[in-house]
């Protein structure tokens, strides 16, 4: 950000329109003048008054669109946009003392990444510091460890109830002693706190989580974000009634808070540098292997792949992908996982639906899109709308169903019952979509009343598209509604910041959908587009599970959800016994009945698999508060859960404590945020909500309305001496 | 000659549809704010959500004053572009005014918040709650955003406000991608040792009004 002083500033500001116009007369806008000249020229010969009059009147009004419309003379001309122009007292930059190198160490084995961060943070100043880094994780880790490396010692840290934690933290940074933290403040967002590093020292923090990962296409991928981007913030929004507890961590910090919001480094030399290191053992060979976004050099023995970044360290600006597929006749089917610990044995497992279900048609589809065409969806929104429902349209099959339903305070729907998508009724429907215009208040239960009461296809998987921007008021009304749903899917897409995007989270949890946030309105179309084909080829639905006699099994998911093209089952499970027999999935698919059976009994035995259970218990558990269960129950059973597996969530964080100060009584130490390195070619962003437009047209018709009176007035006398 | 005549009142008639189009915004502008008094007295009295008029997208969430330079007004739920023309409205998804994080309002550049360009660092802004408490905020700095590529920072953890419209104010034409952001930070009456001083006196003399005076002086 380029920070201009307040001395010239104020005289950029204080700079008359009137010079700026003039010093822009003789260079660019050639057209305009000459245009004007001949206009005067013109009217000299005829009527010297009129002429004059008219053409002070016109250089008045070009005077006015030149030294005031963006493109031309601005007084600003030049201000890069995020420019800071003043700056007031208190409102400084902080500049940090410390530095945090990282480096990141990624084990893969099978579809488990056990990854290790380690955040040296190096004190350059004279003073002893206290630090807070706040930086990303993938969405889905489970963080487990914490190790604080001061020389040769190693001090473990421990897992602790999140208040009792910081307590233990600030007592030792109290009296002295080096210490550490890291909290959870969004699913994806993590702090460290590291309290007394002494002068010219270094403390390393080593922070250790596990992660399962993403299968899709026969294509493996491991990311691990390096840098926070909007991408990564919209599933922790904070939102008006979800605010315990992700938001809430930002409300306990210290009275200085504000400081901890990471500063952000621009980039350049000394931005936040990053070394990575990856072993992938897939347990097959590999086809392909290759990073995305940073040149790598990858080794290999024995079907273990050894892959470094070719320059040792690189900027922490963007996140690092690593994707790679099975060599031929290795795709993945199914593939167990299991960890015992005591008397229990924790399963995971992960089923790819196989290639001949994949070819077969998929199963017919009824599409019901819903859209909110109140007022507030005015303008950009509504545009990207019709466009992405006239893309939707557009992919339905000739034996697809569908129906159109708009609502505002009114509801109307373009059928009765859902019709065949022949080329008849589409046709229709586009000219239903293209007229689609924003006006009226938001009532959605009349709109998902509408689409439930429709008649219901036996044979067509039904998929209810619910777009809106607005607020929920009645949501219990609706949630009953929902849990109506039968055997349909919900999917919510929610445009802009809507303040209850957990209700939208919640309502596509009981359909057994997913939901879509699209925090910008310019991302609206894309969005939905990526939405669009991804349901409209469901490879398998309704699984069900069936355990062997004798198995007592606590699947971590409460629904299974239905799996796309190119996606595995994956789920989680707690068995109270040792696994044997055979477990048997079935689900429909576009061919009919589906079903699969898997041996329990695993060979090996795979460590992290129980914590990944726990996590993904606790998420589940998270997500059934928002649904409306009891918080303090969920509060209760999170935090045991936690707790016994000794991860962090937001009701736990991980602390160590060195046990001697070091720190000599009777000098401070200073306060530090490290900065986060902004994402190449963005701006940071915190998260995504974009600033609407706020113009009005009220200037430029004001000035076509006066350029045309003008144009009249002389046409006006003309004709009257042509009648004389 | 006729064409002439037909031509002229022709373009007098163009004329005057579009000045008075221009007029009709600023027109409605105007009004919407009268109106809206009513349902921000209505939102005073406890209603939670007074629409101004039946079919009405939005209603009133907060009241924004600067004594400065004489600014009053309703600020509207949900910054939509048919909010937008009624009232400066506030973002959805940024924290309410006086709850914890980041507050957005945003108003149109040459209507309601043509008072931007005119606001100073240092200025005091005070905006009412539907709960009948105030917040008093002030300027802290000014800056020039780029729509397309920035976007409103909710990770703050201060109680801030951010006052938003269209940049440059003087454009003719609308839709251009940069924004004017003033960016006010809440100050907390109650920490400021004159102020406590002030209430001291004021609790003493009962007079309560006077604390807010002194505030004002102080700050």
């Amino acid at each position: 950000m380029r920070t201009t002083t307040e001395h010239d500033t104020q005289r950029q500001l204080g700079t008359p329109f009137g010079q700026a116009f003039h010093a822009r007369r003789g260079t660019g806008e050639q057209a305009f003048p000459v245009r004007l000249s001949r206009a005067r020229l013109l009217h000299l010969r005829r009527r010297d008054i009129t002429a004059n009059w008219l053409a002070l009147a016109i250089s008045v009004a070009f005077y006015f669109l030149l030294a005031a419309s963006p493109a031309h003379a601005n007084p600003m001309d030049g201000v890069r946009a995020g420019s800071l122009l003043l700056r007031g007292r208190g409102a400084n930059v902080l500049q940090p003392a410390m530095r945090v190198e990282t480096q990141v160490d990624a084990q893969v084995n099978g579809m488990i990444a056990r990854v290790t961060v380690r955040q040296v943070f190096r004190n350059d100043g004279e003073d002893w510091m206290d630090g807070v880094y706040v930086f990303p994780l993938s969405e889905k880790s489970a963080v487990d460890r914490l190790e604080m490396h001061i020389g040769e010692r190693v001090i473990v840290g421990e897992i602790r109830e999140r208040q009792a934690a910081r307590k233990v933290f600030e007592q030792a940074q109290q009296a002295g002693k080096q210490a550490s933290l890291v909290e959870q403040e969004r699913p994806n967002l993590f702090t460290t706190s590291v309290a007394n590093v002494p002068p010219g020292e270094t403390v390393t923090v080593e922070i250790g989580y596990l992660e399962s990962l993403d299968y899709d296409h026969d294509q493996w991928s491991l990311r691990i974000p390096l840098t926070l981007t909007p991408r990564y913030v919209p599933g922790g929004m904070p939102e008006g009634s979800e605010a315990a507890p992700q938001a809430q961590g930002f409300g306990t910090r210290p009275p200085d808070g504000a400081r901890i919001t990471p500063p952000i480094d621009p980039g350049g030399v000394d931005s936040q540098r990053v070394s990575i290191h990856v072993s992938v053992d897939a347990g097959f060979r590999l086809a392909t292997l290759r990073s995305l976004h940073h040149p790598t050099r990858v080794s290999e023995s024995q079907a273990i792949y050894r892959i470094e970044l070719v320059e040792r360290e690189v900027p922490a600006d963007r996140d690092f992908e690593l994707v790679w597929s099975p060599d031929v006749g290795a795709a993945a089917g199914a593939a167990l996982f299991t960890e015992q610990v005591g008397a229990e044995t924790y399963a995971l497992l992960m089923l790819v639906p196989p290639h001949e279900e994949r070819t077969v048609a998929t199963a017919p589809r009824e599409a019901i899109y819903i859209i909110d065409t109140s007022g507030s969806m005015e303008g950009n929104s509504i545009r990207q709308a019709r466009k992405a429902l006239a893309l939707a349209l557009g992919r339905l099959r000739p034996n697809d169903l569908f129906n159109v339903i708009r609502f505002s305070d009114r509801t109307e729907t373009l059928y009765v019952d859902p019709v065949p998508a022949t080329p008849g009724h589409i046709g229709d429907a586009l000219d239903f979509v293209a007229a689609l215009d924003a006006n009226g208040g938001t009532e959605m239960l009349p709109a998902l009343q509408a689409a439930l009461r429709m008649r219901v296809s036996p044979v067509h998987l039904r998929q209810i598209v619910f777009i809106t921007d607005g607020a929920v008021g009645n949501e219990e009304e609706l949630f009953k509604l929902i849990a109506g749903i039968g055997s349909g899917r919900l999917f919510t897409v929610g445009i802009g910041a809507a303040p209850n995007g957990h209700f939208m989270r919640t309502a596509a949890a009981m359909g057994r959908g997913t939901f879509t946030f699209i925090g910008a309105d310019s991302d609206v179309g894309e969005r939905m587009g990526q939405l669009f084909e991804k349901i409209e080829r469901p490879a398998l639905t309704d699984i069900e599970l069936a355990w062997p006699d004798g198995i007592k099994a606590e699947l971590s998911a409460s629904r299974i959800p239905d799996v796309y093209y190119g996606e595995p089952v994956v789920l989680t499970a707690r068995l109270a016994s040792a696994p044997l027999g055979l477990l048997s999935l079935s689900g429909r698919s576009g061919s009919g009945f589906w079903m699969r059976q898997i041996p329990l009994a695993s060979p090996r035995t795979d460590p992290g698999v129980a914590s990944l259970w726990a996590r993904n218990r606790i998420e589940d558990l998270l997500d059934q508060r928002r649904a409306g269960a009891d918080p303090e129950t969920i509060h209760q059973q999170v935090l045991a859960l936690a707790l016994e597996h000794r991860l962090v969530s937001p009701y736990t964080s991980l602390v160590a404590v060195d046990r001697t100060p070091v720190r000599p009584i009777g000098i401070d130490s200073q306060m530090s945020a490290l900065p986060q390195t902004a994402p190449a070619g963005s701006a940071w962003a915190g998260a995504q909500v974009g600033y609407p437009a706020t113009a009005t047209p009220a200037r430029l018709h004001f000035l076509i309305g006066f350029v045309l009176l003008l144009a009249g007035l002389v046409l006006v006398p003309r004709a009257r001496r042509g009648q004389a | 000659m006729k064409a002439r005549v037909i031509a002229a009142c022709g373009l007098l008639a163009c004329a005057s549809w579009q000045i008075a189009d221009a007029g009709y915004i600023h027109a409605k502008a105007a009004l919407a704010q009268v109106l809206l008094e009513r349902s921000w007295q209505r939102s005073l009295q406890g209603a939670s959500t007074p629409r101004p008029w039946p079919w009405a997208d939005t209603w009133p969430v907060a009241r924004l004053r600067v004594a400065r330079i004489d600014v009053n007004e309703i600020v509207l739920a949900g910054a939509s572009g048919r909010t937008l023309a009624f009232g400066p409205a506030h973002v959805d998804g940024t924290a309410m005014p006086g709850s914890v994080g980041l507050s957005v309002i945003a108003g149109h550049r040459d209507t309601h918040f043509e008072f931007l360009r005119q606001l100073q660092v240092g200025d005091e802004l005070w905006v009412d709650r539907p709960d009948g408490s105030s917040i008093f905020y002030r300027v802290r700095h000014l800056a020039v955003l780029d729509a397309r590529a920035d976007r409103v920072q909710l990770d703050a953890a201060t109680d801030a406000l951010e006052l938003v419209t269209c940049f440059p104010f003087d454009a003719i034409v609308p839709g251009g991608s940069q924004r004017y952001r003033v960016l006010a930070e809440r100050v907390s009456l109650a920490k400021h040792v004159f102020v406590a001083a002030g209430r001291r006196v004021a609790r003493e003399q009962n007079v309560e009004s006077k604390v807010q005076s002194r505030a004002n002086e102080v700050m």
